[in-house]
């Protein structure tokens, strides 16, 4: 038989296995490389976001930007950028701004918060939670303390 | 130690406790039990003494009337010279009068109700501050209920008997006396203390509003008010759905109950609390199927960061439609509640998404199985001609 | 290719390439015995699926961060972010249920063919030891995401050796590193997990194949019988071997990844110290240990559940006939059946108990000890 065996089948088997193997190399190394790469700027330690440019915030302009599946919401103040959980601490709403009182506002029950985060009116029992600010090069940052 | 040494150590004890309180009036240094209560109390800390209130032995002197103790009480406690130190007020008297409790005392010499010892005690009367205080907010409900529960008593007066049994099973009371939180209200919050008065119907909107201000302010602009002003006894603000003493907290089957007790026959209005009811119901539900769905996909480990925020928008809206329906104004609960539905369908397409792409890598499984079965056979193919 | 006899020449020039060559090759053409087959090849699965455990627990480690605060947010991250951080994961986790059972396999293929037999006790007991070791690695590697499940796991397997008379407690802390299970026993539990057992397993697989290869192959010839294989009667390991192997290693990949598309591992809940979920049940390898512990009181069950341990390890020296046909071994045989078949039992009890299932019709709860109690459906939720 051994005879009889077309040398070309033989190698057409061996290319086979070869192109097979180089494949499956191919396919492992793939992967491993881009979960090597970084997926984004920063790793799985601290939880930051960037609430845009400073020059798209005027004084007293708010915005609520999501830092990991947290809402803040970041003021510009006079005397810089405050950040605070946007969780009202009564039942949870998403607080805003009020623009007339210069105050954090909570749409559902009229709880106001103080530009230090501190319930001043209404039902919340807590002040929010500050998150830190930082701004670089022209880029306002958000993170969880 | 014998018998009689112990006998002389413990008439010392009460004698330098005694003399401690009382310098040289001499009826106070008998060994006491109100020696024992008084110490500890804010008027011993205030460092009062016995004849300061006891102007003569209490053995010989006559049964004061509940009239002479408030007067008595009210020598210091209505003199701001004697207060201000402490930061205490001085219209108690003046309130207390004021009271069904002293109307009835001052003006029919009813003896049956309350004055100032029977809510703060006697010689041991503590800071309403202090846990063990009659008046602290975990005690007051059973100090009032040293009455107000009393059947017998209640029944001279025409008043129920039950509220304080009531007020236990209510909301407020579970805030308060389970979970510790003395912002939620006990009988005085509501009555009042010193000034001791139900609040007329009229009032009650306001009692109510002085903590929950965003439903008293949406209700006021709400057909609902109007009825409320009109006044003879028709709507009674918050009560009238609500209640008072046993109070819930709310939940759309309050519509159900509730608004029958007027508009039965009114088709019409029942109408409006349907679609209310039904645009609550359907956001609750809406909220609660997406945290569901939201909740399973995290713990199976997909991205869900964007879903749980749009998630806490959902409940913004749900929990402004709860206050918001207090105005029964439908043009401004709609927008809301398809804000809300907006938004869970959002949220189910994004959980759908994600769902997809777990059914692509299900898919994905048929070229690697065929990759992996083609090299199989390669193999088994290249032993075999290796065997031959 | 051209450039390979370049490099040969210069490294000959300052080594003597040719006796590395030579073992080399004597090594990959090695001559099997004729009987080498498909049972055969779970050794070298185990042996793949633990440089699979090395290299994806390598790059697991790039994003893991062992600290209360992080462990359970960067398997996240691993799991939602990071690209195929959920295949590299997949891989970790569901290689090792792979290696556990690959591993298994491989120590029932040599208990039944009688391999353990003189001259190979030692390749058996270190066997035992990598057993043990990979065990250990399922156990610490368990912790590591730090959920509600793998924390509370931990609680009731740590515990467990508390029970071992008189040294029971202070293992306990040493293990825990400190009181219950915190942050310390995470750092513990990382520090085995990748640094001291992978290395201890390395230098114990080293030698466990170093010892297979110089005594060769079992046959199924009784000890003492046994000839060398004869020039040309024997299969190569390279090619011959390797590429039986290769068809089975195509069928374990295709297996890993179902199970990780199909089957995929959660993420769970964070762990919470003040929460217990019920019905914590460990990881599937110590379920029939675990229920055996349930039927005796601590110490003693302890003491009960280490005799097939100690059995196991001294194996060799108690079964010591030249026999290896297991067919003419039925005692033998016998005992490693009624082990299999108890293991199997015990796991199962141990899976089913603390459930409710429906059996014709009817609602039973299993309590711990998996026994059934019926559930009438006028009282329902309540057990008897
Ligand atoms: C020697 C190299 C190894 C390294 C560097 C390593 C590293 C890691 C790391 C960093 C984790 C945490 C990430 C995660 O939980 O997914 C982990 C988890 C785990 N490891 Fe390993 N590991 C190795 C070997 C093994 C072996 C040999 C086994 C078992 C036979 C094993 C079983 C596990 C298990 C069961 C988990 C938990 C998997 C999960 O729930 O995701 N590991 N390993
Ligand atoms: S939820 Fe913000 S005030 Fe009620």
């Amino acid at each position: 038989m051994n005879a009889q065996q077309p040398v070309s089948r033989q190698k057409f088997l061996d290319v086979l296995i070869g192109v097979g193997l180089a494949a499956w190399a191919a396919a492992f190394v793939a992967p491993v490389l881009t979960y090597v790469w970084p997926s984004q700027r920063r790793g799985p330690g601290t939880q930051t976001a960037s609430a845009g440019k400073v020059n798209e915030f005027v004084e007293w302009q708010t915005k609520v930007v999501a830092v990991g599946s947290h809402p803040v919401i970041v003021v510009r103040t006079p005397q810089g950028f405050r950040a605070y959980s946007a969780i009202c601490t009564h039942l949870g709403c998403i607080v805003g701004w009020d623009v007339v009182r210069h105050q954090i506002a909570c749409p559902c029950h009229a709880g106001y918060f103080d530009i230090n985060g501190r319930p001043v009116a209404g039902p919340p029992p807590r002040p929010l939670a500050e998150y830190g600010i930082a701004v670089v090069k022209g880029e306002v940052l958000v993170k969880s303390t | 130690m014998n018998a009689a040494r112990r006998i002389m150590l413990a008439g010392a004890l009460c004698w330098s406790a005694a003399t401690a309180f009382a310098a040289d009036t001499p009826w106070t240094d008998k060994c006491t039990e109100q020696t024992r209560l008084f110490t500890g109390s804010a008027h011993q800390a205030a460092g009062l003494k016995c004849e300061d209130c006891h102007t003569a032995d209490p053995k010989t002197q006559t049964a004061k009337d509940k009239q002479t103790i408030a007067e008595s009480c009210a020598k210091c406690h209505a003199d701001v010279r004697k207060m201000n130190p402490y930061g205490l007020p001085t219209d108690q008297l003046e309130s207390y009068k004021t009271s069904k409790h002293g109307e009835a005392l001052f003006s029919k010499g009813d003896q049956r109700v309350a004055v100032c010892t029977d809510c703060h005690g006697t010689h041991d009367i503590l800071k309403v501050r202090s846990p063990e205080a009659r008046t602290h907010p975990s005690n007051i409900t059973d100090t009032c209920g040293r009455c107000h529960s009393n059947e017998k008593l209640m029944s001279q007066y025409k008043l129920p008997s039950d509220v304080v049994a009531k007020y236990k099973t209510s909301y407020h009371a579970h805030l308060v006396l389970k979970k510790g939180d003395f912002s939620a209200p006990t009988c005085v919050t509501c009555h009042g203390n010193h000034g001791a008065m139900p609040p007329g119907t009229k009032e009650v909107g306001q009692v109510c509003g002085k903590c929950h201000v965003r439903q008293r302010e949406l209700f006021e602009k709400s057909p609902h008010a109007e009825a409320a002003a009109a006044g003879a006894g028709l709507f009674s603000e918050c009560v009238s759905c609500h209640g008072n003493h046993a109070i819930q907290k709310a939940s759309p089957e309050l519509f159900q109950t509730s608004c029958i007790q007027c508009h039965a026959k009114d088709p019409k209005q029942l109408a409006v609390r349907t679609a209310t009811v039904g645009l609550i119901r359907a956001a609750m539900y809406g909220y609660s199927q997406a945290t569901t769905q939201v909740q399973a996909a995290t713990i199976r480990g997909l991205p869900t960061d964007d879903d749980q925020l749009l998630l806490q928008e959902v409940k913004t809206q749900v929990t402004q439609l709860e206050a918001l329906q207090h105005t029964l104004a439908m043009e401004q609960l709609k927008p809301i509640a398809a804000h809300a539905d907006d938004l869970v369908r959002q949220t189910q397409a994004d959980i759908a998404g994600l769902e997809k792409l777990e059914w692509w890598k299900r898919r994905g499984l048929i070229p690697v199985w065929a990759f992996l079965l083609s090299m199989a056979a390669l193999f088994w193919a290249k032993r075999k001609q290796l065997e031959s | 290719m051209s450039i390979y006899p370049k490099i040969r020449l210069w490294l000959n020039d300052r080594y003597d390439v040719a006796t590395v060559e030579q073992f080399v090759d004597s090594q990959i053409h090695k001559p099997l015995p004729k009987e080498t087959g498909f049972w055969h090849t779970f050794g070298s699965l185990s042996l793949f699926l633990f440089v699979n455990q090395i290299v994806t627990g390598v790059l697991l480690m790039i994003y893991y961060r062992p600290t209360t605060n992080t462990a359970f947010e960067s398997v996240r991250y691993i799991m939602t972010k990071a690209h195929f951080g959920w295949l590299i994961r997949g891989l970790h986790a569901w290689g090792a249920t792979l290696m556990i059972l690959c591993v298994l396999i491989h120590m029932a293929r040599t208990f039944f063919m009688g391999a353990y037999k003189k001259p190979r006790e030692l390749t058996w007991v270190l066997g035992v030891a990598i057993f043990g070791c990979t065990v250990t690695f399922g156990f610490t590697g368990y912790l590591l995401p730090w959920n509600q499940l793998s924390y509370w796991a931990t609680t009731v397997g740590t515990e467990i050796t508390g029970a071992i008379p008189w040294a029971g407690q202070y293992l306990k802390t040493l293990l825990r590193g400190g009181e219950g299970v915190s942050g310390e026993t995470l750092a513990r539990f990382y520090v085995l997990h990748v640094v001291i057992l992978p290395w201890a397993l390395t230098g114990l697989i080293a030698t466990h194949l170093f010892l297979m290869r110089v005594q060769g192959l079992a046959t199924m010839v009784r000890f003492g019988e046994e000839k060398p294989i004869e020039k040309g009667h024997g299969v190569p390991f390279f090619p011959h071997h390797v590429l039986k192997e290769g068809v089975i290693f195509c069928l374990l990949i295709g297996a890993l990844v179902t199970l990780i598309v199909l089957l995929p591992v959660e993420l769970g809940e964070k762990a919470d110290p003040f929460v217990t979920p019920e019905g914590i049940k460990p990881e599937w390898y110590f379920l029939s240990t675990y229920q055996l512990l349930k039927y005796f009181p601590k110490t003693i069950g302890l003491f009960v559940s280490l005799i097939p341990q100690v059995l196991l390890l001294l194996w060799p020296f108690i079964d010591r006939s030249p026999e290896r046909n297991p067919h003419r071994r039925l005692w033998a045989l016998g005992i490693g059946v009624v082990a299999l078949v108890a293991a199997l039992v015990f796991g199962l009890l141990g899976y089913i108990s603390e459930t409710t299932i429906t059996w014709r019709g009817e609602k039973y709860e299993l309590d711990v000890y998996a026994k059934p109690h019926k559930v009438c459906p006028a009282e329902n939720g309540n057990a008897h």
